[in-house]
């Protein structure tokens, strides 16, 4: 229970962090988000110049004091008032409640499949060292991992996509598809999610099979894998509940880092793909001056490596007892 | 625990999958009829978009929906500068001045309805002209401006509204009125906040009125069973893809699936025309306002009108266009108006404004030293004895630009001036100091939409627009901070009188001012780009007819393509 106390009031202070970096940044950033702003009235101010101060004036609340503009902040944070998308012109809440979903389905289906995969892999290239997995497949994933996530997204695009004609290009469905729970729906959109998923695994198995290799080879040296192999236990037994639940852990704590860093990568396939979700939303964001839209993005990308960090723990908690007791 | 734990993990591998595999086999019958589909809609893609969000505000062209003017919403005109310039009647059936000047009746279409079936009336238009009472955001006529130029707007009948005006203003209906979208009053009367309202139902008077569908990456405008033109418009329904990048919709436009767009394709014959000869197009159209070199001319030694002349005589604009522009933008003289606004050029000045604009690096040497700059071993100094240097920046993601710019700077190098390119890495680090000419660079011009240069000349004389140094002027177009009293005063009396014969006469005086003191160096056309299919439908501006302006997503033009597409 202390441990959780801990890391909760960690999380706390990590969130507290990242809110106010989020903050700040916008404000350091070049331009001012006034730029943004005044894209909506551009059609007021063309036919009356002089609006433009008045604007400025009314608009100016926004350049409050930054004592004052902070706790403003907070409050509309926690409230959930994240402001209006300038170039949506609906509220940002709105936006990401559009878009998220997509994400997380990418984003989700793509990690535990790369995870899955990735540790499967490389649990056996681990028990048959020098075999036929260890020896194609892992320098294949090396090989695929070490490829930039657009540039992969690209060739899958141009070789899988549009000259095999194997998957769909872009979109998340197809553009006469009606969105909602029926069976054709939702064919079309894992149809369409294929590719881009195929990419994630592509580039990110390969950690997850080399982790759970390296450790693997090592547990397996253990004293007990060969006292449960005098027990004459049987092969697969062994090495599934023996030798990789043990050397799981490890690769387990890697996963909320590796997964801060794949997000980063992650807005550059939905982008190559066209996938509306939070990745595209908020490189497009970005280059259109988008201020309200952009901060809501990056506090939601904070929040969620932090939580998956914490979900981190806790399971580690959970699958290690020494974790439990350390403290 | 741990079996527990294993069969989870299982299941979900197992499932995953499994629905890869049965998914990738399942849709192909799909695939197949979506490619056989019959078409319906004109598709037009775009680029950079976000997921779509329901928004069809027409007051709001910086987040709403394409089509939602000209196709949901009509205004009383369109104006163009395109094809020698035209005021098309949309919902005005005829326009007429009468008490010198200072009246204008409209007489409205009498058969005009809303989608939703009821008549348009002429309240409707007299309160769409006004409301900018109910709310600041909805004018567009300067109705609330302090110096406001209108009178009074009143309903004279059934069927007409009389403007009135305190000064007779001949710019009004191809500048102002043309922008006013006509929207039914029992609905917009109730809006509380306008620029917030995202309009998700609309109710207009346009050609395509219903949403039929709308999702994030699509939606399509179907026909208004209630349009009241007759027999039109041609075709059932106008549809919008989305496209995150100009790459995504090259696949789009290049496979069939968007019939048009507007972006930028380099090498676009290779790229996009040689995928089907007979039907894929491309219209770039070399007419419109010019792209400049600008300058802050508050700054020495750019003050010097002699200077701008030496540096425009610098470059090689032949050069620019064919190897920077790909051919696509043609050169432009000195005037730089002359592909948009032919009618209106004085013949007399055309020699001067050609020869500004001829690359001639001996006459520009000849303009720097005769305004008092010297040459120290090639090297050019101002009259103060400072090296004339300046870097050039832009966005390194701008091939065109970059690469014109930098036979320019390698032309202005010849001439003794340390020019050189500045590459920024994105719109954020270049555009709040391009567009307050904190630095020299290239920039658009503004006033497309006025049939007469009026607006043109506007933007760099006037003293309203000129924010002053250091400050962005995107909201003016006067990015070089320059006014000019005497061309202030010509622009009074253009406005002030409807006699185009004088309005010419004036129109040439401001000519002659620009050629005197070139504000911005005109360079090429600011091309208006777009490509077609004509496999499905017909009917879009081309090189040969640009009747409006091919880009569908500015305003009220595209009204009059939407119109004229039909079945090919």
């Amino acid at each position: 229970m202390r441990f959780i106390l801990r890391r909760l009031t960690f999380y706390g202070i990590a969130l507290w962090a990242a809110i106010t970096l989020n903050f700040v940044l916008p404000r350091l950033m070049p331009g001012s988000p006034l730029d943004g702003l005044l894209l909506r009235y551009q059609d007021v101010i063309r036919s009356n110049p002089a609006i433009l101060t008045q604007l400025k004036a009314q608009l100016g609340a926004a350049d409050e004091p930054i004592w004052r503009a902070y706790p403003h902040y907070l409050g509309d944070v926690f409230t959930g008032n994240l402001g209006i998308s300038t170039a949506q012109g609906v509220p940002v809440s709105e936006v990401i409640g559009n878009t998220l979903p997509w994400s997380i389905f990418l984003v989700g289906t793509g990690f535990l499949l790369s995870f899955v995969v990735g540790t499967t892999l490389g649990m056996f290239a681990a028990w048959r060292r020098g075999g036929f997995t260890d020896n194609a497949i892992t320098p294949l994933l090396m090989a695929l991992q070490s490829f930039p996530a657009f540039f992969l997204s690209l060739l899958a695009v141009y070789f899988l996509g549009l000259k095999a004609g194997w998957f769909p290009i872009q979109h998340a469905y197809a553009n006469d598809t009606e969105v909602g729970l029926s069976r054709h729906f939702l064919a079309d959109a894992f149809r369409h999610a294929q590719l881009p998923i195929l990419v994630i695994v592509a580039i990110s198995a390969g950690g997850w099979l080399l982790g759970m290799r390296n450790v693997m080879i090592n547990t397996i040296s253990e004293d007990y894998i060969t006292m449960a192999q005098a027990k004459g236990l049987r092969d697969r037994r062994v090495m599934t509940r023996y030798a990789a639940r043990n050397a799981i852990l490890p690769p387990l704590t890697g996963f909320a880092a590796f997964f801060a860093s794949a997000v980063g990568g992650l807005i550059l396939v939905e982008v190559v793909f066209s996938y509306p979700g939070v990745g595209l939303t908020i490189q497009q964001a970005a280059l259109g001056h988008d201020y309200p839209l952009v901060q809501a993005l990056l506090l939601l990308l904070a929040v969620t490596v932090l939580v998956a960090n914490l979900i981190m723990d806790l399971v580690y908690a959970v699958l290690d007892p020494r974790v439990r007791t350390a403290s | 625990m741990t079996r527990r734990f294993q069969r989870v993990a299982g299941a979900v591998g197992a499932f995953a999958l499994f629905a890869f595999l049965v998914v990738q086999a399942a849709p192909a019958a799909h695939r197949g009829a979506s490619a056989s589909t019959a078409h319906p809609c004109v598709v037009a893609t775009g680029s950079g978009d976000q997921a779509f969000v329901r928004n069809f505000n027409p007051f709001n062209s910086g987040s709403m929906r394409d089509f939602t003017q000209g196709g949901i919403y009509e205004t009383l005109v369109v104006s163009t500068a395109f094809g020698g310039g035209h005021i098309y009647p949309v919902l005005a059936k005829s326009l007429a001045y009468s008490e010198n000047g200072k009246a204008l009746r409209i007489t409205i279409q009498p058969n005009a309805r809303w989608s939703d079936g009821k008549k348009l009336t002429v309240q409707d238009v007299v309160y769409s002209l006004t409301a900018g009472r109910q709310d600041k955001y909805m004018d567009r006529i300067g109705l609330t401006a302090d110096n406001s130029n209108i009178a009074s707007v009143k309903a004279a009948g059934r069927n007409v509204v009389v403007i009135r005006f305190k000064q007779v203003d001949s710019t009004f209906v191809g500048s102002v009125l043309s922008s006013v979208f006509i929207v039914p009053q029992a609905i917009w009367s109730k809006v509380k906040n306008v620029a917030d309202f995202t309009n998700p139902n609309p109710v207009g008077s346009g050609p395509f009125t219903r949403i039929t569908r709308f999702n994030g990456q699509d939606y399509v405008l179907s026909k208004n069973p209630n349009y009241w033109q007759k027999g039109l418009p041609r075709i059932g329904c106008v549809e919008r893809i989305a496209a995150a990048s100009n790459d995504a919709a090259l696949l789009q436009i290049v496979n069939g699936e968007a019939d048009w767009t507007h972006n930028f394709v380099p090498n676009v014959e290779k790229a996009y025309i040689a995928h089907d000869k007979k039907n894929y197009h491309a219209s770039y159209l070399g007419v419109g306002l010019p792209i400049d070199l600008f300058f802050d001319l508050t700054k020495y030694p750019y003050s010097i009108p002699a200077f701008r002349k030496g540096v425009s005589q610098a470059i090689d604009r032949q050069k620019v266009v064919k190897l920077g522009e790909y051919g696509y933008a043609p050169a432009v003289n000195a005037l730089g108006i002359e592909t948009i606004y032919p009618k209106w050029l004085d013949p007399k000045l055309k020699p001067l404004a050609k020869k500004l604009a001829t690359y001639n690096p001996t006459a520009a040497k000849q303009a720097f030293t005769g305004a008092g700059f010297t040459y120290k071993g090639g090297d050019l100094y101002d009259p103060k004895g400072d090296r004339v240097a300046f870097q050039i920046h832009v966005i390194g993601g701008w091939s065109d630009w970059v690469a014109s710019l930098q036979i320019i700077a390698k032309n202005l190098q010849d001439v003794g001036i340390d020019a050189s390119v500045k590459l920024e890495p994105d719109w954020g680090a270049w555009q709040p100091n391009a567009m307050s000419t904190k630095f020299v660079t290239l920039l658009w011009n503004f006033g497309g939409n006025d049939i007469t240069p009026y607006a043109y000349f506007f933007s760099h004389y006037d003293p309203s627009t000129n924010l002053g140094p250091g400050v962005d002027a995107a909201a003016t177009g006067n990015w070089e901070h320059y006014s000019n009293a005497q061309g202030a005063a010509l622009l009074r009396q253009f406005k002030a009188t409807l006699s185009v014969k004088k309005q010419k006469q004036i129109a040439y005086k401001l000519q002659k001012i620009w050629l005197d003191n070139l504000p911005g160096i005109p360079l090429f056309v600011g091309p208006r780009w777009s490509t077609y299919s004509t496999k499905y439908f017909t009917g879009y501006p081309t090189y040969k007819n640009p009747y409006v302006d091919p880009i569908f997503s500015t305003g009220n033009q595209v009204e009059k393509i939407l119109l004229s597409l039909r079945r090919s």
